[in-house]
């Protein structure tokens, strides 16, 4: 599903990450490794919002020759997303919604099922960090997707919300055929997923465990 | 007082100045590039001698300052920064101290001028106009200081941005090319004042100029050229807004026109008030279509400008001599009578050429 080929990406001429050669298939996998080891870098460069050297192609999507196809196939939710305070967390999920082709329905099934369509006419800015959190999750299953990337997804959210990720993802995957990359440096939270292969991110390269 | 200063000093002083520095540089461009030192001089003699005028430049600086202060509150607001309040921990004194310190190295660009003004106040015997300038300055950083003050009082960002324009956009879904206009009305509305009251003061001397001489429609394009020149703080501002705020836009499935398109619907939009400007100043021999060819070269140069910003590691100083180079270049061809049209066309296509080898390689460098 995804290849990974001469990937290097490195700050100033400082080397974060290296992979020579990586299959991804598909299910769900967890990528594991301690902070700033660097799965945070991964997941953004295999969204595209990193530039990096290499290849990286999802089946035969090539990340720079078929930019508009491998992003419609590839959503990502952010670790610590930063939004503008002043605008409306519908103004920004409707605006990812439209690029993702999302269908209103499945905008107001998802707002609805992680409780975003209560808060999110109201600007950004009077958020909690897990509401915030929210709504960088809710963004990143619009669409119609084949990769899914969720940094750290459990990280400030609530109990229930827990819940109701864990069921997407099941649900995304059995359903759609939809395959995850969920990151987390903590050891115990996806027991309650299939996850098919773990890979550790550390001293700047990805292994499979 | 000192560990208390240093942190306002990493997190506030040094941010504004980075921040800052192309706004900076235009205004020192603009006020000591065209003119000599004994022209300055006249002009600050004008300006100590009469009440009108010295009370215009105090309008000015007190603009100013309120830009500095939007920058520091907001800087305030951010989460990021909420470690600041705890300097609600240090003495009352102290801490007054130092946010008069750090209202003092904000509005430097304005009291170093204001020093240079009491200089020749003083050869000229003007007390008066000294003593003014001098409760002026005081003013300016003690207010600001009891902003700040207020503010690290009172921790609470919500009650900060209720603002009316802001009540009034939030009623209305926000479409993504509008996204960057409510930035700059939301967190720099100084900077959007100014910079729209120097184009459009601009455009209206250059259209008030025009018929006092035999001049012809490549005067109106050099107006062209400034008006972009001064859009350049809003092409940094826009990149650093992107960068912060909107990095997952580039996971997102547009092509590379409907991007294009956001990025000229926004500058056009920004533009507006120099359109309304030059209609109603329009001299007589100039027709409306000249100003239409005329918006479309601002409109080009402002385009070009802001994909430059996708280039990597290039510094502040090699990007300002590039920027100055390029005016220089811009006038001699308009001198030169190169046609406008031509000129923003090949400035939309090196945009463009620029945009698609760089955009998606583009990394924020702090």
């Amino acid at each position: 599903m995804l290849t990974i080929k001469n990937f290097l990406k490195s700050y100033n001429n400082h080397k974060i990450l290296a992979v020579d050669e990586l299959e991804i298939p598909e299910g769900i996998h967890w990528i594991k490794g301690i902070n700033g080891s660097g799965k945070s870098t991964l997941f953004r460069s295999i969204a595209g919002i990193l530039p990096f050297e290499g290849q990286i192609k999802l089946n035969e999507l090539d990340i720079r020759k078929d930019a508009v196809q491998y992003r419609l196939l590839v959503n990502m939710s952010e670790a610590e997303p930063l939004y503008p305070d002043y605008l409306s967390g519908y103004d920004l999920v409707k605006f990812v919604a439209d690029a993702k082709k999302s269908s209103g329905e499945q905008l107001t099934l998802l707002a609805d099922s992680l409780g975003v369509s209560q808060y999110w006419k109201s600007p950004i800015g009077t958020y909690s960090s897990g509401m915030q959190k929210k709504i960088s999750l809710l963004t990143a299953f619009l669409g119609n997707p084949k990769l899914i990337m969720l940094d750290e997804p459990l990280i400030t959210i609530d109990d229930r919300t827990v819940e109701v990720v864990y069921g997407l993802v099941k649900s995304y995957h059995e359903n759609h055929g939809v395959s995850f990359l969920l990151s987390s440096h903590q050891d115990f939270r996806f027991e309650k997923l299939a996850v098919k292969n773990i890979y550790t991110v550390q001293n700047q390269a990805v292994t499979k465990q | 007082m000192k560990s208390l200063f240093k942190i306002f000093n990493l997190t506030i002083i040094r941010e504004y100045y980075r921040q800052n520095a192309v706004f900076i540089f235009a205004i020192m461009m603009f006020a000591f590039g065209f003119l000599q030192a004994s022209e300055h001089i006249a002009i600050i003699k004008q300006i100590l001698r009469s009440q009108s005028l010295i009370l215009l430049l105090f309008i000015v600086w007190v603009l100013h300052a309120l830009k500095v202060v939007l920058f520091t509150l907001r800087l305030l607001e951010s989460k990021s920064n909420e470690f600041l309040y705890h300097a609600r921990l240090f003495p009352s004194l102290k801490r007054f101290f130092a946010l008069c310190l750090l209202q003092f190295s904000l509005i430097q660009l304005t009291f170093l001028y204001s020093l240079a003004m009491i200089k020749i106040g003083v050869e000229e015997n003007l007390w008066g106009a000294i003593v003014a300038i001098i409760i002026c300055n005081i003013f300016l950083i003690v207010a600001g200081a009891v902003v700040y003050e207020y503010r690290l009082q009172r921790p609470n960002s919500e009650r900060v941005t209720n603002k009316p324009i802001e009540r009034l956009f939030a009623k209305f879904q926000t479409p993504a090319y509008l996204f960057f206009i409510r930035y700059l009305f939301a967190k720099q509305p100084v900077l959007l004042l100014l910079t729209k009251l120097f184009t459009c003061m601009v455009l209206i001397g250059v259209c008030n100029l025009y018929p006092t001489d035999e001049y012809d429609e490549r005067l109106l394009s050099l107006g062209g050229i400034l008006v972009a020149a001064g859009h350049t703080v809003f092409c940094q501002q826009y990149y650093y807004f992107e960068t912060k705020y909107l990095s997952f836009t580039k996971n997102l499935p547009f092509t590379n026109l409907q991007r294009l398109w956001r990025y000229g619907l926004a500058y056009f939009l920004l533009l507006l008030p120099e359109i309304i400007v030059l209609v109603r100043n329009l001299p007589d021999g100039v027709s409306y279509g000249f100003i239409l060819l005329l918006i479309i070269f601002s409109l080009s140069l402002i385009f070009l400008n802001h994909h430059v910003q996708y280039i990597n590691n290039v510094s502040d100083d090699a990007f300002m001599q590039r920027l100055f180079f390029s005016g220089i270049l811009f006038l001699l061809l308009i001198m030169f009578k190169i046609p406008i049209i031509l000129l923003a066309i090949i400035n939309f296509s090196l945009a463009i050429f620029v945009f698609r080898k760089h955009y998606l390689l583009s990394e924020f460098n702090t």
